[in-house]
């Protein structure tokens, strides 16, 4: 428990969002790349032990407490696989398969744009809390007067 | 050897020690830490807005002192009115306790942080913060009043 450590978890805070906005702009930038995968961002908290991709149960997570943790780090960057694919009939593109259909992306970009905006508010809202604690340390600080 | 002034009667007079500003002021800092925890709480919260499984943790204080303050152990003080804070020894041992709501959830990904109730907690925090400094600067400006009279 540091005099930064709430800075620390908003700037990591910051850094996840705006990679999420990086990932996000790949994919809509290969919105019409035959064979693309749209990629997904999974984060995970950062310095929190024993943190499971779980539905933790009400007694046992209580123990996990008493740390706060150090804010949010990317677990991983992955494919998204379950959204089905678009199918386009090209015959004549160089990337048809035998029946003639270009395998396009699972990219909708009404989606991505939506978690675009998500991304953003949600960097916003760690900016705000900065700010915050900022406003907060100098307040303090202004005691020394 | 300085005698009379502050030095008075072999020790010095205790400007914090024993007077009102020594219970005023532990309430003070253990408050301001408190907030400042708290506020790593919600900035962890916001920080988490968008990982899945995670649950929102929130620092409970105010319950604590409030026990301490009115069922701990006390020393001996004049209270006319029932709602008088009495004064009380064990402030400075109150340790805030970070607690995981672990029986909710808002999304479907089972995280529970609502971002717009993390940010009316944060302004409320941050007021009250700002509130608990304001009456410090004011305690010392008592003090330094003081201090300026017996210049």
């Amino acid at each position: 428990m540091s005099l930064f450590s709430s800075i620390n978890a908003s700037s990591t805070g910051l850094t996840a969002q705006r990679t999420r906005m990086d990932v996000i702009a790949n994919n809509i930038a290969n919105v019409d790349t035959p064979n693309y995968k749209r990629q997904l961002v999974i984060f995970r908290p950062k310095g929190e032990e024993g943190f499971i991709f779980n539905i933790p149960l009400p007694k046992a997570s209580i123990g996990i407490g008493n740390t706060i943790g150090e804010g949010v780090i990317i677990d991983r960057i992955k494919d998204d696989l379950k959204t089905p694919k678009r199918l386009a009939y090209m015959p004549g593109h160089p990337d048809a398969d035998e029946k003639g259909y270009v395998h396009l992306p699972n990219v909708n970009v009404v989606t991505e744009m939506v978690d675009l905006i998500d991304a953003s508010r949600a960097y916003e809202a760690n900016v705000s809390a900065i700010r915050a604690a900022k406003g907060m340390h100098s307040k303090a600080l202004d005691l020394l007067r | 050897m300085v005698r009379g002034g502050l030095l008075e009667r072999g020790r010095p007079v205790e400007l914090f020690g024993s007077s009102y500003s020594f219970q005023t002021r532990n309430i003070l800092a253990t408050s301001m830490s408190a907030h400042s925890i708290r506020h790593s709480a919600i900035s962890q919260n916001i920080a988490n807005a968008d990982t899945p499984y995670y649950k929102r943790k929130e620092v409970l204080f105010e319950g604590y002192l409030r026990r301490v303050l009115y069922d701990g152990p006390k020393v001996r003080s004049s209270r006319p009115d029932g709602r008088h804070i009495p004064f009380s020894t064990e402030i400075l041992k109150i340790r805030p306790t970070i607690h995981a709501e672990t029986d909710s959830r808002y999304r479907n990904d089972y995280n529970n942080v609502d971002i717009d109730r993390e940010m009316s907690i944060l302004a409320k925090n941050q007021l009250s913060y700002n509130a608990i400094v304001s009456f410090a600067q004011s305690l010392n400006q008592t003090v330094q009043s003081v201090l300026q009279a017996a210049r």
